[in-house]
């Protein structure tokens, strides 16, 4: 075992994938504000020039 | 202390310490308890309202509860059973076996588990606090557009309600944070991803749901917010603004957050079969990926709860091909958990009885859902008691029969005590008979064209007779609950204890004692196989040898490091339900909540940050 190695055993945050955990939480909340974000560009699009009082498309 | 069954109450300390202990406590088998016991007291005030319910309808014409009582028992029904009694039982698991069947010694992020437990507690606590208020939701658990509009529901019982989602929708959100990368992250070595227990590949799947189904409904509730709050017409049609979107908002979540409520059924049952069947699952690779179809499919059909809405034949067509199409993963599962029960040397215990019990029951449930997949049946049968009945069929039959079928089976292990069998088996055939004497006949119901959702009925229109067998079997499935309560009674009392690997098991949490030590393994188990525990003790019956258990490693416990016990989560959970409340107080409490959240967020994340070493020898936990 190289001291990198015994290194990365030592360190909590690095997983048995040899990520850390806190890059790849990181990487699933940012999958899942895709999904928060295209929620609302959807309902934007849905809604896009059709407000009664609001201004209209040009 | 890291001694053996630290983690469970009791060890001769005083009453404040052991409810300090809880409350700080980060331990992912402590957090799985506190989400059980949660689960179990709301699934007894769901099962309450629901007595109140069928003891209105039992006869034509009843006058126990007013219409409007009866609009908030549904209302908070609905939601209770599926928000805080279902989802946190399947939590309690997730939280306590997932790390115990991938060989580690705790979740990614302890704390953050932690935090969504009392983040949880705050949602739960909200949501019943608009009892005391005497303004209870009252619109239905997916509250329809416009109904929930300031129009039509003055009072603060819609707040309630959408602010209340919206915190158990952030717990939700953390804890599948913290479960994929955990299960990516955390496996033992030689756990590559297809020797994953099936229950840990289900609970994989359902996070995958979580995080990416929540969010759709997190913006339908802030449209919601900005609508009644702030006066925009995002509802409104009288403003340009469609009720419809709501609909679509809150399906896109609903339809996978059903899978979210079945999948962990499915893979607890893909644990019991196996084990009670003393042979592999068969087909297991096939399993998990009809497990990760189901998933991806679960995204695209939720317009099948708006057939009746009138998209056109296109819209119509294409959920309906879908949703049948997902019914074919689901029927290999059951194909294989048949299969795998198929010559074994089956053993007749009480996990197994509800697994079986699923497997009929979400059977029958899953045919009438393939009904409903046709439009022009499903407008015969939408908004009826046959509707009702189909749910009830997955939801009772499907998931509360999986979980009580993973109760018996992990209990032993959990709480270090064998559930009594006899008690156990009176359990399952109370509950099987009242489930079937209650929801069956529903089916009659609807199709004779009774509505949901209707507090009374007038008496010549023939459902006198069904509706008063649908209540006797539901006092049959509260009885059958008391046996359950009085056998984990008897059992804490008196029961024996019980050895580590009480059903001759094949998971790695088998390998370790009941209950399990703080630290639950002494030494990072190594597997060679889906069944690692099995094969070590028989082989695997195609050449591999048993393995020579490894001499007892003389492993320094101390020396283990665990992550010492936070006051932190409990304390931010409080101050955002101070800040949450607020909004149906006063926007002074919204602020100064707003800063207590940020104040103790920040404490939160510098807890540990200047600290490498949170040992024991750090003056750690105690």
């Amino acid at each position: 075992m190289t001291a990198e190695h015994a290194a990365l055993a030592h360190n909590p945050n690095i997983g048995t994938t040899g990520l850390d955990h806190r890059k790849m939480g990181m990487w699933a909340f940012l999958g899942s504000e895709c999904m928060f974000f295209g929620s609302l560009i959807g309902t934007y699009l849905a809604y896009k020039g059709k407000s009664i009082n609001g201004p209209g498309p040009h | 202390m890291a001694t053996h069954a630290a983690f469970m109450p009791g060890t001769k300390v005083s009453a404040g310490s052991v409810i300090w202990s809880w409350i700080t406590t980060v331990d992912h088998k402590r957090v799985g308890i506190l989400y059980g016991v949660s689960a179990f007291f709301f699934f007894f005030v769901g099962g309450i309202e629901a007595l109140i319910m069928r003891l209105q309808l039992a006869h034509p014409d009843g006058t126990l509860v007013t219409a409007q009582r009866f609009n908030e028992l549904f209302t908070m029904h609905g939601t209770t059973m599926v928000f805080l009694a279902i989802m946190p039982m399947s939590a309690a698991f997730f939280n306590f076996m997932i790390p115990l069947m991938i060989g580690a010694r705790d979740v990614a992020f302890p704390r953050l588990n932690a935090l969504s437990y009392w983040i949880f507690f705050s949602g739960a606590l909200l949501l019943h606090l608009s009892f005391l208020a005497g303004a209870v939701p009252d619109g239905g658990w997916f509250g329809y557009a416009n109904l929930t509009s300031h129009q039509f529901s003055p009072t603060h019982s819609i707040d309630f309600w959408m602010l209340g989602l919206q915190v158990l929708g952030i717990s939700s959100l953390m804890a599948g944070f913290n479960f994929i990368v955990t299960i990516i992250n955390m496996r033992a070595p030689g756990m590559t991803l297809m020797r994953m227990p099936l229950f840990v590949w289900m609970s994989f799947v359902v996070q995958f749901l979580v995080v990416l189904a929540f969010p759709a409904i997190t913006v339908a509730l802030i449209l919601l917010m900005f609508d009644r709050f702030f006066g925009t017409l995002f509802y409104a049609p009288a403003g340009g603004g469609d009720p419809l979107l709501w609909q679509h908002l809150f399906w896109i979540f609903g339809h996978p957050e059903v899978y979210i409520l079945i999948l962990p059924a499915m893979g607890i049952v893909s644990e019991v079969l196996p084990t009670f069947s003393r042979k592999p699952l068969f087909g297991a690779p096939v399993v998990i990926y009809s497990g990760i179809m189901i998933g991806f499919f679960g995204f695209g059909v939720w317009s099948h709860h708006m057939f009746s809405v009138g998209m056109g034949p296109v819209a119509d067509s294409a959920f309906s091909i879908a949703t049948m199409l997902i019914a074919v993963p689901t029927g290999v599962k059951i194909l294989n958990w048949i299969g795998t029960l198929w010559g074994g040397r089956i053993q007749f215990r009480t996990p197994l009885y509800f697994s079986l019990g699923f497997i009929a029951m979400f059977t029958l449930g899953g045919l009438s859902g393939v009904m409903h997949a046709s439009p022009p049946v499903d407008l015969q049968q939408t908004d009826s008691y046959f509707i009702v009945a189909h749910f009830h069929y997955v939801l009772f039959g499907g998931s509360i029969f999986g979980l009580f079928s993973g109760v018996y089976y992990w209990w032993p292990k959990i709480f270090g005590k064998l559930l009594d069998e006899r008690l156990g088996k009176l359990h399952f055939w109370l509950m099987m008979i009242g489930f079937n004497v209650t929801f069956f006949p529903m089916h009659f119901l609807g199709l004779i064209g009774m509505p949901r959702r209707i507090y009374t009925y007038a008496p010549d229109l023939g459902w006198n007779f069904w509706n008063l067998v649908a209540t006797i079997g539901a006092f049959i499935i509260a009885l059958s609950l008391l046996v359950f309560l009085g056998n984990v009674v008897k059992t804490t009392r008196s029961g024996a204890p019980a050895p580590a690997d009480p059903w001759d098991g094949r998971t790695l949490e088998w390998t370790i004692p009941s209950p399990p030590p703080v630290y639950n393994f002494a030494v990072e188990p190594l597997v060679h196989d889906r069944d690692d525990f099995w094969v070590q003790k028989y082989g695997d019956g195609h050449g591999i040898p048993p393995r020579k258990p490894s001499p007892p490693a003389h492993v320094d416990t101390s020396s283990i490091h665990m992550p010492p016990p936070s006051y932190w989560p409990i304390l931010l959970a409080g101050a955002f339900l101070f800040m949450v409340s607020g909004a149906l107080v006063s926007i002074y409490q919204v602020v100064l909540g707003g800063f207590l959240t940020l104040f103790c967020m920040a404490r939160f994340m510098l807890e540990y940050h200047h600290q490498t070493d949170v040992g024991p020898a750090a003056g750690g936990y105690h």
